[in-house]
C-alpha cells in the first residue's frame, strides 16, 4: 500500500515516534543513560518548543475560494445546521467536527515523572499527546490543562464541556485522586472518557501478557500474577486481567508498605484513603501472603512491576524463584526494575518493559490512538472494559499474525496497520455492546479508519514539501 | 466474590481476646477521622476491661460472627432508658466491626440482623448506632439499611 512518496514522510514520522515515545512514556528521553545525552534533549526541546510555538494548530478542512463561502461556514446559513442541532443534539456529531475531536485533559498533578507542577506546565506535555492523537489515530485532540482545586470541581468542569467534545482523554492526574475521576466521569458523561495512565497501560500490558502467555503455554485463568507497584496503571491492569479471567486469589499486589492483604494493619485506612487499593486487599492473595517484593514474586508465573525507576528493584534471586517459564514485565521509566537481560539470566522466559530500545515494549501509544479512532468513528458514549480488552487483543493477534516470539509479543510503534485494525476492533465492540450511537460494517469502519489515517500523514507531507513545516535539524 | 462460612452466635468469655482485637482495630480505625479520636496507650488494656466487664452487665449483649474458630465480626449493644422520651428502651449499637478479609460478604448485615431480632424479642422497638460522622462508610452503611440521624455530639477544644 505504500507509495513511494511515504518514503520521506515515514522517516520523519519514525525520527518523530521514536522522540515522542520516549516522553510519553516516561518523560526522558534517554540513548544511553548518560546524564548529558539527557540534556541534549531537554536543550533541544526547549529550543525547538520556543522555535515552533507549541506544536499544534487548527487549519480549514472547507473550501474557502472567495469570502462569500462564509455565508455557508458562517451566517446566515450556519443558522440552519444550529437550528438541526437544537432538535437533535446527537446531529452535532454529523454537522460539527465533535465527532473527532477530543480534549486531553489535566490538573497538572502527576506530570510525568515531575509531580505536581501545575496546569500550565504541563501543556507542553499534553499538546505533545494531542500531537501523537493526531498524527498515529488522526484525531483531532486540543490541550486542555485546567486550574481545578479539588477532584470534584475537575469533574465539574470537564462535565460541563461534553458538548463540545467527542471523547475526554484524562492525563496525568495523581493517584487515588484519578480513579475517583474517572469512575465519576465514565458514569456522568456521554462520551468515551478515558484515563491514559491507567487504562492505556493496563491495555498494552493484557496485549504484551495474552501472547507470552501463549509462548509459555500458560492459561490467564490458571496463573499466579505478583504485581509490584499499586498507582494508577497497576491497579487499572488488576482489574483489567481479572475482567480478562485472571483469578483475583491468584494476583499478589505490593505497594510501598509490602504486599497486600486483607490483615494488613492500615487497611481500615485503605478503605477511607484508597477504595479501589482497599478493593484489591481484600479480593486478591487469597494465600494472604505476606512480606516485601522478594516473597510476592517467588513461585508466580508472570510478575508485572510498575513502581519506580530501577535496576535493582527486583533481584535476578527472586526472578529464578519464580515458576517455570518466568514471565517478567519491568515497566519502569527510564529505567526498567530489572534488565532484561537479568532477568533472562535468571530464567525469565519472556521479558517486557516500557522502552522502546529494548524488545517487547509495552507502551500506550499503541492502545490510545486507536481506542480514540475506534469509539469517534462510532460516535461511541463510552469506552468500556471489554473495549480496551478488544484493543488488547486486536494488537496482541497483529504481533500473532506477524509471528511471535519471545522477543515478539507487542507490535512497535512503527506498525501503522496495527492502529487501523485495533481501531476497527474498539468500534465493532462498541456495536455489538450497544454503546454506539451509529453502526458501521467492517469493511466501512476499515475504510474510515485507515482514511483518516492515511490522509493526516499526507496533509502532513503537503505541508513539509511546501515550507509549512522545516525539519527540527535545521534549527 | 467466592461464598464464605460463618455463623452468629452470642459472645463467650472464651471469646475475649478475638474480640478486643477487632474493638482495638476499631477504635484505631477512628483514628482516621479526627485527632480527638487518637487511642491511648493503653487502648488494649482499657479494651479488655470494657470487653470483660460487658460479659456481666445485664443491659448489654454482644454477638460475634465466627468461621470456625475464627472470630471474624462482632457487635456490642447496650440497651438505654430514654429518660424523657417514649418509647423508653433503645439498643445503642457501640461498636460493630468485621475483619477486612470478611467485609462485602454479609457479615456487617447478618451481626445487625441479628441484633435488631433480639432487641425486638426484648419488646424494644429502637436501635441506634454510633460512630463519629466522617466515617461515610458506616453513614452509608446505616442509612442503606434505613437509619437516621437522632442525636447530634458536636465539639469544640477549649
Amino acid at each position: 500500500m505504500r507509495t513511494a512518496s511515504f518514503k520521506y514522510t515515514d522517516l520523519c514520522i519514525n525520527i518523530f515516534i521514536f522522540c515522542l515515545k520516549r516522553l510519553l512514556s516516561g518523560g526522558f528521553i534517554i540513548l544511553s543513560s548518560s546524564k548529558s545525552e539527557v540534556d541534549k534533549w531537554y536543550e533541544i526541546a526547549l529550543k525547538a518548543h520556543r522555535y515552533y510555538g507549541g506544536k499544534i494548530e487548527t487549519i480549514p478542512k472547507v473550501p474557502v475560494e472567495k469570502l462569500i463561502y462564509f455565508a455557508v461556514w458562517y451566517t446566515p446559513g450556519v443558522a440552519e445546521p444550529s437550528r438541526a442541532i437544537s432538535k437533535n443534539p446527537d446531529l452535532s456529531f454529523e454537522l460539527t467536527s465533535r465527532w473527532n475531536t477530543i480534549a486531553v485533559v489535566t490538573d497538572g498533578t502527576r506530570v510525568l515523572g515531575l509531580g505536581n507542577i501545575g496546569p500550565e506546565a504541563s501543556y507542553p506535555v499534553m499538546e505533545g499527546k494531542a500531537l501523537i492523537f493526531k498524527f498515529l489515530g488522526g484525531v483531532d485532540a486540543v490541550p486542555l490543562p485546567i486550574r481545578a482545586k479539588d477532584a470534584d470541581d475537575f469533574i465539574e468542569t470537564v462535565k460541563k464541556l461534553e458538548p463540545a467534545f467527542g471523547g475526554i482523554n484524562l492525563e496525568d492526574i495523581e493517584s487515588p485522586k484519578c480513579f475517583y475521576i474517572l469512575e465519576r466521569l465514565r458514569k456522568e458523561m456521554n462520551i468515551p472518557v478515558w484515563h491514559d495512565d491507567q487504562q492505556g497501560t493496563a491495555t498494552a500490558t493484557l496485549a504484551g501478557l495474552i501472547n507470552a502467555l501463549k509462548i509459555v503455554g500458560k492459561k490467564i485463568s490458571d496463573i499466579t500474577i505478583s504485581m509490584i507497584g499499586a498507582g494508577a496503571s497497576n491497579i487499572a491492569t488488576y482489574n483489567l486481567l481479572v475482567k480478562y479471567g485472571a483469578k483475583p486469589k491468584n494476583i499478589i499486589l505490593v505497594d510501598t508498605k509490602g504486599i497486600l492483604h486483607a490483615e494488613r494493619e492500615d487497611l481500615d485506612k485503605l478503605m477511607f484513603e484508597n477504595p479501589w487499593k482497599y478493593k484489591i486487599a481484600i479480593e486478591s492473595n487469597g494465600e494472604l501472603r505476606k512480606g516485601g517484593i522478594k516473597e510476592a514474586i517467588v513461585g508466580t508465573d508472570v510478575v508485572i512491576a510498575a513502581s519506580r525507576p530501577g535496576p535493582g528493584i527486583i533481584k535476578k534471586e527472586w526472578v529464578a524463584m519464580m515458576n517455570k517459564d518466568p514471565i517478567v514485565f519491568a515497566l519502569a521509566n527510564p529505567v526498567p526494575e530489572i534488565w532484561p537481560w537479568e532477568a533472562k539470566e535468571a530464567g525469565a522466559r519472556v521479558v517486557a518493559t516500557g522502552r522502546s530500545d529494548l524488545p517487547n515494549q509495552i507502551n500506550n501509544s499503541l492502545a490510545f490512538p486507536s481506542v480514540f479512532r475506534g469509539a469517534l468513528d462510532v460516535r461511541a458514549r463510552t469506552v468500556t472494559d471489554e473495549m480496551a480488552i478488544a484493543a488488547a487483543e486486536a494488537l496482541a493477534k497483529h504481533a500473532e499474525e506477524k509471528g511471535i516470539s519471545e522477543d515478539y509479543i507487542i507490535p512497535t510503534m512503527e506498525e501503522f496497520e496495527v492502529y487501523i485494525k485495533t481501531a476497527v476492533a474498539v468500534a465493532e465492540k462498541a456495536i455489538e455492546q450497544g454503546v454506539a450511537r451509529i453502526k458501521r460494517s467492517r469493511s466501512e469502519l476499515e475504510e474510515t479508519a485507515s482514511t483518516i489515517i492515511r490522509n493526516v500523514r499526507l496533509k502532513y507531507e503537503t505541508l513539509v514539501k511546501n515550507g509549512f513545516i522545516k525539519d527540527i535539524v535545521q534549527l | 466474590m467466592d461464598p464464605v462460612q460463618f455463623r452468629i452466635r452470642y459472645a463467650e468469655k472464651k471469646d475475649l481476646d478475638q474480640i478486643v482485637e477487632l474493638v482495638v482495630r476499631l477504635k484505631k480505625l477512628n483514628e482516621e477521622f479526627d485527632p480527638l479520636y487518637t487511642v491511648r496507650e493503653d487502648i488494649q488494656e482499657v479494651a479488655r476491661e470494657y470487653i470483660s466487664k460487658s460479659f456481666d452487665r445485664e443491659e448489654v449483649f454482644m454477638l460475634v460472627a465466627e468461621d470456625g474458630n475464627k472470630i471474624v465480626g462482632v457487635i456490642r449493644v447496650e440497651i438505654r432508658s430514654r429518660l424523657f422520651y417514649q418509647p423508653i428502651f433503645s439498643g445503642v449499637i457501640t461498636d460493630l466491626y468485621v475483619s477486612p478479609s470478611y467485609r462485602v460478604k454479609g457479615v456487617g448485615t447478618a451481626l445487625l440482623d441479628e441484633a435488631v431480632k433480639i432487641l425486638r424479642g426484648k419488646g424494644i422497638s429502637i436501635v441506634c448506632a454510633e460512630f463519629p460522622p466522617m466515617n461515610k462508610i458506616a453513614v452509608d452503611f446505616y442509612q442503606k439499611r434505613g437509619f437516621k440521624p437522632l442525636l447530634y455530639t458536636f465539639f469544640k477544644e477549649i
